[in-house]
């Protein structure tokens, strides 16, 4: 392939834009991931209860993916200008070991999504939350966890129970072995507060009074950026690879016609 | 003969003493309640001061508990929520109803006044109550829930790793070839 027909440099031009949108994708992929792993909705607690926390190792995954990305497409675009058939050799290998990462990143996080039912965060609400028994440190540290999760969003963001307050009635609970029935039927948490996070009317609350306690569940503030997560590292890391794909094409094409 | 008419003549105005009021579920609330305690109505206004035995029984037994209370004073209507005071920053409320506590979860109840004032008694009618049934946690079900999503994105993302490595392949095949 002769280096200076206009068509040999169309093509370069083409697969160094390539190589280009690979290395912003890498960038945007790695603050995406950033982003969900600093987990700004402290619901972190509530997935590692459920030992189904594999959405944020893809996202781990997906940071040192991204700048994997970026570097190798720096490689990529120098190899493609100096038409060497070692630096693109070097580029082949480092981009499949890559991807792989990427694919597996992306998979588990499509996968892990389908687990966040309404069942999973009330079974594990249910099991957790105010269990005091001393099984295991785990055990320990994780209901104080849990505990300490939905006290927080119970009281912050005005909501009670996975699907509401029923849910402490309907179902027999480690709350519930705790705390009298007659006193407690759902966790204070879930009363209407005044400015000094005290219930407005606690009798009226403990008696389901409407507008003195939460009827609305909290389910939806859970899963909502939980699926957002998963749904950021599985289906833009699968956009990146469909690029990817073409643009390994089109440079192994190139490389296969490079003269020795 | 004579002896006997001022007993009959007692026991006639006694009978003339019993009435009968109405009580009923009480709206406003979470509804079904609770699996442990149910809110009654109290009694109407004019039994005020009057003691009151509240009996509940399971409705396939004979028997039951009572309760034993004072009728409180109505302040303006009987309802289950009344504003006592409200000015400034805060509202003092005042809640009117008698909770059953105690109970077993998932057990349907018979509920009926008796209300002694001076020499009258007045009696209710007799409501059924239910208290909400109780699961145990197990009953909850850890399925997933199985999307295309899932399906479509392995399939595709193995397909290209598949076809990137028979294009490595051949895009060697072909440079040793030259």
């Amino acid at each position: 392939m002769a280096k200076g027909d206009s068509s040999v440099r169309c093509f370069q031009g083409l697969l160094i834009f390539g190589n280009v949108i690979i290395g912003m994708c890498g960038i945007a992929l790695t603050a995406e991931c950033i982003f969900f792993v600093s987990d700004q909705h402290s619901l972190y607690p509530l997935l590692e209860a459920t030992d189904n926390d594999d959405i944020y190792g893809a996202a781990w995954i997906g940071i040192f993916v991204g700048i994997c990305l970026f570097c190798l497409s720096v490689l990529g675009i120098v190899g493609i200008m100096k038409s060497s058939r070692k630096i693109l050799l070097v580029y082949f290998i480092l981009m499949f070991i890559v991807y792989a990462f990427e694919v597996a990143s992306s998979i588990t996080a499509a996968v892990q999504r389908d687990f966040f039912t309404t069942n999973l965060f009330l079974r594990q609400m249910l099991e957790r939350y105010q269990n005091k028994s001393q099984s295991n440190n785990d055990d320990i540290w994780k209901n104080r966890e849990v505990t300490k999760t939905w006290d927080r969003l119970m009281l912050l963001e005005k909501c009670c129970g996975v699907n509401g307050p029923s849910d402490w009635q309907k179902y027999k609970s480690a709350f519930r072995d705790v705390n009298n029935d007659a006193d407690y039927p759902w966790p204070h948490q879930c009363c209407v507060m005044d400015t000094l996070y005290k219930p407005l009317n606690l009798d009226a609350c403990k008696l389901g009074v409407s507008g003195y306690y939460h009827s609305k569940g909290c389910y939806e503030l859970i899963s909502g950026p939980m699926n957002r997560h998963a749904w950021g590292v599985a289906w833009f890391g699968f956009a990146i690879l469909c690029w990817t794909f073409c643009v390994l094409l089109g440079t192994m094409f190139y490389w296969s016609r490079i003269e020795y | 003969m004579a002896f006997l008419t001022p007993t009959l003549l007692l026991l006639v105005l006694l009978d003339l003493g019993a009435a009968e009021f109405n009580i009923s579920s009480i709206s406003g609330l979470l509804s079904p309640a609770l699996a442990e305690s149910f809110l009654v109505a109290l009694p109407p206004c004019h039994l005020t001061g009057g003691k009151a035995t509240l009996t509940v029984r399971r409705t396939n037994e004979s028997t039951g508990l009572t309760h034993n209370f004072m009728v409180p004073p109505c302040r303006g209507q009987r309802d289950l929520v009344n504003v006592v005071y409200s000015g400034g920053s805060f509202t003092v409320t005042r809640l009117d109803a008698y909770q059953v506590t105690n109970l077993v979860p998932g057990t349907s109840y018979y509920v009926s006044y008796s209300v002694v004032k001076g020499n009258a008694v007045e009696s209710s009618n007799r409501v059924q109550m239910a208290t909400l049934p109780r699961r145990k946690v197990e009953t909850l079900g850890l399925g997933m829930a199985r999307t295309g999503g899932m399906i479509v994105i392995t399939v595709l993302l193995s397909v290209a790793m598949f076809l990137l490595v028979v294009g490595f392949i051949v895009a060697l095949a072909l440079g040793a070839r030259k």
